[in-house]
């Protein structure tokens, strides 16, 4: 880069740059269910890419419906999945709403936003970096959304979680399709099964899909919103 | 901390440097039916492509790829759906390691 601010670490992994595009802790919100009903005889969560188990919930599903603009801006999800819950998302709707299945009644659920998109600091202390376009890029009045990875990654901890509002796309020739909604179960603290939208009963689930991303987790500091 | 840059705020103490192992270095704001962009910074081999769909009412998106020549993202018709194309898709480019 030609100007602006780069951290590096001791690996020399670039860490922050004024030219990346950051996402930042809007607000922590709670989601009370929109309604409920048996759990579809479809959820399956399988255990792939790592084998061929699956999990098929039982019980109750609950349906949130949660706002996806706040202050006139596109806010990004990242819902606390505690481990024994699973969590599925679908598309948005006409009213406003991205519609997620739970089997959680109530969703602490944070709204991110692109620190561009965010009000500027009101604050009179911490430090403001902006990229060449002016606009902000580092915000001290909202915790930034540190983004650990993608849910077909291996040892995932992260509490929060963002999960695309996608049954379908396709990458290349097909070889890089998604087949969504995306939906994760945390069956352990390091480990998440993963629902397939169109990979249920007796199909397997092949290596076309490696490339599958269903989402993001990430760590979020929460302590001050 | 043991480098980086830390800011104390009135309430706490940020590390604005620290356990971020992964970086948005392009967002592409897709209103159309087809098109590219170039997204600078980004490697297929060592990140993803995380889509927020904006749509609607259409829970499918484009059919997409990345040329990592030419640091090129193409976008089209879905392959698998034939009609009522979405053109409100953001595509944020995620890289894992550098």
């Amino acid at each position: 880069m030609s100007y602006g601010i780069e951290i590096k670490n001791v690996s020399n992994k670039t860490v922050f740059s004024t030219e990346d595009q950051f996402f930042a802790a809007l607000s922590l919100n709670y989601s009370s269910y929109a309604s409920s009903r048996p759990v579809s005889n479809g959820s399956i969560f399988y255990e792939w890419p790592h084998g061929g188990g699956y999990v098929r919930p039982t019980g109750t599903e609950y349906i949130h419906n949660i706002p996806y603009t706040s202050n006139g801006k596109r806010v990004i999800h990242f819902i606390k999945v505690p481990v024994g819950s699973y969590l599925t998302a679908s598309n948005a709707d006409a009213s406003g709403n991205i519609q997620y299945i739970s089997d959680q009644s109530n969703l602490a659920v944070v709204y991110a936003q692109r620190v561009k998109d965010m009000a500027g600091p009101t604050s009179s202390y911490g430090a403001v970096c902006y990229n060449a376009n002016g606009d902000i890029c580092y915000n001290p009045d909202h915790p930034l959304v540190h983004i650990q990875g993608g849910v077909n990654n291996d040892n995932i901890s992260s509490e929060w979680y963002s999960l695309q509002n996608v049954r379908q796309a396709a990458f290349g020739n097909g070889n890089w399709r998604f087949g969504n909604p995306a939906g994760i179960l945390r069956d352990s603290p390091t480990t998440i099964y993963r629902y397939l939208y169109g990979f249920r009963g007796s199909r397997v689930v092949g290596p076309e899909l490696s490339y599958q991303n269903l989402g993001l987790h990430a760590d979020i500091d929460t302590s001050i919103l | 901390m043991a480098y980086g840059i830390e800011i104390a705020t009135t309430s706490s103490t940020k590390n604005i440097s620290d356990s971020s192992p992964c970086r948005v270095v392009g967002l592409v704001q897709v209103r159309s039916v087809s098109g590219s962009q170039v997204v600078q910074g980004f490697d297929s081999s060592k990140g993803f492509i995380y889509i927020d769909n904006l749509h609607e009412l259409y829970y499918w998106v484009h059919s997409f790829s990345f040329d990592d020549i030419t640091k090129t993202f193409t976008w089209g018709p879905n392959d698998y759906i034939t009609s009522n194309d979405n053109d409100n898709v953001d595509y944020y480019f995620i890289m894992q390691e550098d």
